[in-house]
């Protein structure tokens, strides 16, 4: 009871964040130097074809008269025509989104039991070679740049041993396999997905991993695991229902902070693979200056971070009933 | 003849560490037979938590252990450890001490109890609730509040919850390590009580492991005095307390008699000083209050707790005032306001001839050397990089203007105050190279570099070994008397304000409810509280048996405070309207109360001590 009000209050405060995140999506841009018009025609641009333009994407107005008019859009589901596309940048994202979608969800998901299942056992573990193993294995991983990371598997698997294809979601010619759910019950689509999926999973299993393996050595010196020896409970009992169940407090405090190391691994790994998601469509959003794109991608990148935010704060008042549920 | 329930022979524990190997317990022999209570007591390090640990194979994997452990004559070396897991808590259980950390916290309480009986006996999950809460219920945790968190407990709460938990399966032999340490003496007498009456209901073996002679004295039948690993001294209760051969038994009981009136005291405190005149700190009718709940409901004035209200003390130079009571009483709140850590949201409070209620940030800059405060924990509160000379100095630098020479001759003084001697030995010295008494003196040459009006001593020995934590007393004592500097000096442990006091004052839930010259207020108590904790210290003369006393209840939220007398719905005394309607001043005249019941001022109690939260315990 105390937990749904707690989660509701949340709930509040993430529309009051969300609120504050629109105007300034909307602002962040218009104060970049440079103008889209500029983008388009190039340096030696022609003044009245520049007034044309800028009438045209609606940057000619007060600030304040466009914000309005974005706003008003914005409450239809409207994000406004991509400069560059010239297509809405709703229907242009929803596809980038679910491309996006079907590489990282599943990528976060195994990064995030992987992780905490192996950090528990080798903690766990009285031989001390395999944690040394998995300790290094998971430090080398999180020392290697992703890209790095990404190209050498390319080499390896794909140019080399030649198993898995290195390039897009799937085979040229085979044509679109349908959209939508359809598209992911492919074989030649899963068969696309497995390297970059691999390599995402791998860039994010070292945080949880080693997080969820030191707070399990910590928690395994605690007094109430030492009662619970005493008290015969069989020792897998002790380590998962009394020490992997703490551990986890401190892996679910990390979610919100690898929200960030999501963005940045997505875009170099879409670009590694060329694959037709969201993170190639931030950079060039930026570099074309093209105000509704970036405005939608960041409005989309903000909202996906209240939103773990909120998750992880009631995951954790769910899960530690010490904290303050007011 | 059946086997003794444990008989330890010649129990030796070692440790591999980084330096080598280190020797915790040596040749330790002891036996306990059903029914008895044994006693391990020493300081820390003594080895005592080791045996216990080793009697219940919970060493850490790097120690070494020899010699023979039998239960019921079954050599208990020789048991596999799938077998072990059977015996423990069917045959072997344990009882922790009450820290936060004892029960999980991310589990309900009686979940917990629930995992122990469904690891032992099949039974259905209903059952094991049922089970589980008739055992909470049996050590005075209703059924409503069972299913709570550990944190949402009291200390007291949690020390019967691991009770109820050790007892559920009706074991052989229970060790309880340290089971009071840390909780308020009415609620240790509550514990000593429980703890007394399942080792008799259930006719279990008892191996009690304490620091505390009292707690021992009173429990024990048998005890083992170990120093270092090594057993010194071990008999009935009467022999070793009644004639301790070793002298570091002797110490250990220390030279002062057994209700910790001081040795050099001759008779009348308070009255055989010469009466100090000039006021360090006054305070009147102070309250103290704190926001609660977050965001907008903080700024409400329904959501404040009051911590303290309406005290009123004076502390003379010269003076060491003691301020007592249980945890949650406001006590510590006080002093926090005194240093200007904490608003007062009424009164006022006057150091020397500067009123501090009302001053500013820079204001205080000015007054601050003027009292000192002296933290609870010696192992935090001395910063571990730095020298012993650059702790001391630090205030110094703090504070005045002072050249270097002088900066240090300031140390050595204040190190030589504190009895560090010889002082060049310290001065170089970090915390880690320091036991808790030495790190403990150096706090308080601290407080005293700047030469301050006042020192406050918020529990500065309740981290410390007993006889340690007594010589440090004895200073905070003669730097009174001897610097004629005021010391606020607040405890829970009536024997440390007992040694050092000359007057005393006892807080409930926010209030003094009595004050007076501190032998006066200890041996008449007036106020119900006070004869409550006075009665409650365990003894450590084992001819003395006294009635466990049960005050009956828990000690009630500052946030929801009984109206009339707050002591009322705990009382004895409690019959008229007035206890419950209106709050009582402190009223007389030196030794003050604020009651509307109080004991005769002669000292005797008008009212015979109720039988029916009477135990009294049969001596051997």
């Amino acid at each position: 009871m105390a937990l749904a009000r707690y989660a509701l209050s949340r709930l509040a405060l993430m529309a009051a964040t969300i609120a504050v995140l629109v105007p300034l999506t909307f602002l962040l841009f218009r104060a970049v130097p440079g103008d889209p018009s500029a983008a388009v025609i190039g340096p030696n641009l022609d003044p009245a074809v520049q007034g044309v333009l800028r009438e045209r994407y609606g940057v000619d107005e007060p600030l304040a008269i466009q914000l309005v008019k974005y706003l008003g859009r914005l409450a239809h589901g409207d994000l406004g025509m991509s400069f560059q596309y010239k297509r809405p940048v709703s229907e242009i994202l929803a596809g980038k989104l679910f491309n996006t979608g079907v590489l990282v969800v599943p990528a976060i998901v195994l990064a995030l039991l992987l992780g905490t299942a192996i950090g528990a056992l080798t903690a766990a573990s009285r031989r001390s070679l395999l944690d040394r193993v998995v300790r290094n294995a998971a430090f080398t991983v999180k020392a290697s740049p992703i890209f790095w990371t990404a190209s050498l598997a390319v080499l390896l698997f794909s140019l080399r041993l030649d198993w898995l294809p290195s390039v897009g979601m799937r085979t040229p010619g085979q044509g679109d396999a349908g959209s939508g759910l359809a598209a992911i019950w492919s074989t030649d689509f899963l068969w696309h997905l497995a390297l970059p999926l691999a390599i995402m999973t791998l860039f994010f299993m070292p945080e949880p991993l080693l997080t969820m393996r030191t707070a399990m050595k910590e928690n395994l010196h605690e007094d109430f695991i030492e009662l619970a020896q005493a008290q015969g409970l069989r020792r897998r009992r002790v380590i998962y229902w009394h020490a992997a169940r703490n551990a986890l407090l401190p892996v679910v405090t990390l979610m919100p902070a690898l929200t960030g190391v999501l963005i940045g691994g997505q875009v170099i790994v879409e670009t590694v693979f060329s694959w037709p998601g969201m993170g190639r469509e931030i950079v060039n959003a930026v570099n074309t200056y093209d105000y509704p794109m970036m405005q939608g991608v960041f409005l989309l990148t903000g909202l996906l971070a209240v939103t773990v935010n909120t998750v992880v704060d009631i995951l954790y008042a769910y899960l530690d009933p010490r904290v303050r549920l007011t | 003849m059946t086997p003794p329930l444990l008989e330890v022979r010649g129990l030796t524990v070692d440790f591999e560490t980084a330096e080598g190997r280190v020797q915790a317990l040596r040749d330790l022999s002891l036996t306990i037979e059903r029914g008895e209570t044994v006693g391990l007591i020493g300081e820390s390090g003594s080895g005592k938590s080791t045996a216990g640990k080793a009697i219940l194979r919970l060493l850490a994997p790097t120690a070494r252990m020899s010699g023979g452990l039998a239960f019921q004559g079954r050599d208990l070396a020789a048991v596999p450890s799938g077998d072990f897991r059977k015996l423990r808590w069917r045959e072997l259980a344990f009882v922790p001490q009450a820290a936060m950390n004892s029960l999980d916290p991310v589990h309900r309480v009686d979940r917990q109890l629930m995992e122990v009986l469904r690891t032992h006996q099949p039974m259905s999950r209903r059952e094991a609730r049922r089970r589980a809460h008739e055992a909470l219920e049996s050590v005075g945790i209703r059924a409503d509040r069972a299913s709570d968190y550990p944190h949402q407990f009291s200390g007291g709460m949690r020390q019967r919850a691991l009770i109820a938990m050790a007892t559920l399966l009706r074991p052989a032999l229970l060790v309880a390590d340290e089971p009071t340490t840390g909780l308020d003496v009415v609620v240790q007498d509550r514990i000593l009580e429980l703890l007394e009456k399942v080792k008799q209901d259930m006719g279990l073996g008892l191996l009690l492991i304490t620091h505390d002679l009292g707690v021992a004295a009173e429990l024990c039948d048998r005890v083992h005095v170990l120093r270092q690993g090594m057993t010194v001294e071990s008999g009935t209760v009467a022999q070793v307390f009644g004639q301790p051969r070793d002298p570091y038994t002797r110490r250990l009981l220390g030279n002062a008699p057994a209700d910790g009136r001081r040795p050099e005291d001759d008779g009348v405190d308070g009255e055989s000083r010469p009466t100090p005149t000039r006021q360090a700190i006054v305070v009147e009718d102070v309250a103290i209050r704190y926001a609660t709940g977050r965001g907008m409901a903080a700024l409400a004035r329904r959501h404040e707790v009051s911590a303290v209200d309406g005290v009123s003390l004076t502390v003379h130079e010269g003076e060491v005032f003691g301020l007592a009571g249980e945890s949650g009483c406001g006590k510590s709140s006080l002093a926090s306001a005194l240093v200007g850590l904490a608003p007062l949201a009424a009164g006022s409070a006057r150091l020397g001839e500067t009123e501090i209620g009302a001053l500013s940030g820079r204001g205080w800059r000015a007054v601050r050397p003027e009292i000192q405060f002296i933290f609870q924990d010696p192992f935090q509160s001395l910063n571990p990089r730095f020298t012993v000379e650059r702790s001391v100095a630090e205030p110094l630098l703090a504070q005045t203007r002072l050249s270097p020479d002088e900066v240090r001759e300031w140390v050595l003084w204040a190190l030589d105050a504190a009895e560090l001697k010889p002082v060049d030995r310290y001065l170089s010295r970090r915390p880690h190279q320091l036991s808790g008494g030495e790190r403990q003196r150096v706090a308080i040459a601290r407080a005293l570099v700047v030469r301050p009006r006042v020192l406050l001593a918020d529990e500065p020995v309740s981290m410390l070994d007993r006889s340690i934590g007594r010589d440090v007393v004895d200073l905070l004592r003669r730097l009174a008397d001897d610097l004629g500097v005021a010391v606020l000096l607040i405890s829970h442990d009536l024997s440390v304000l007992a040694r050092a006091c000359d007057r005393l004052g006892v807080m409930y839930l926010g209030r003094l409810v009595e004050v007076g010259p501190t032998r006066e207020v200890l041996d008449h108590p007036r106020h119900p509280y006070t004869h409550a904790l006075v009665r409650a210290v365990p003894s450590e003369d084992p001819n003395h048996r006294r009635p466990h006393l049960l005050l009956p209840g828990e000690l009630p939220s500052a946030m929801n405070r009984p109206a009339g007398c707050a002591f009322h719905p705990r009382c004895e005394r409690a019959d008229t309207d007035d206890c419950r309607r209106v709050t009582p001043d402190l009223l007389g005249n030196g030794h003050r109360v604020a009651c509307w019941h109080p004991h005769d001022q002669a000292g005797q109690s008008i009212l015979p001590a109720p039988e029916k939260s009477t135990t009294e315990r049969s001596t051997t």
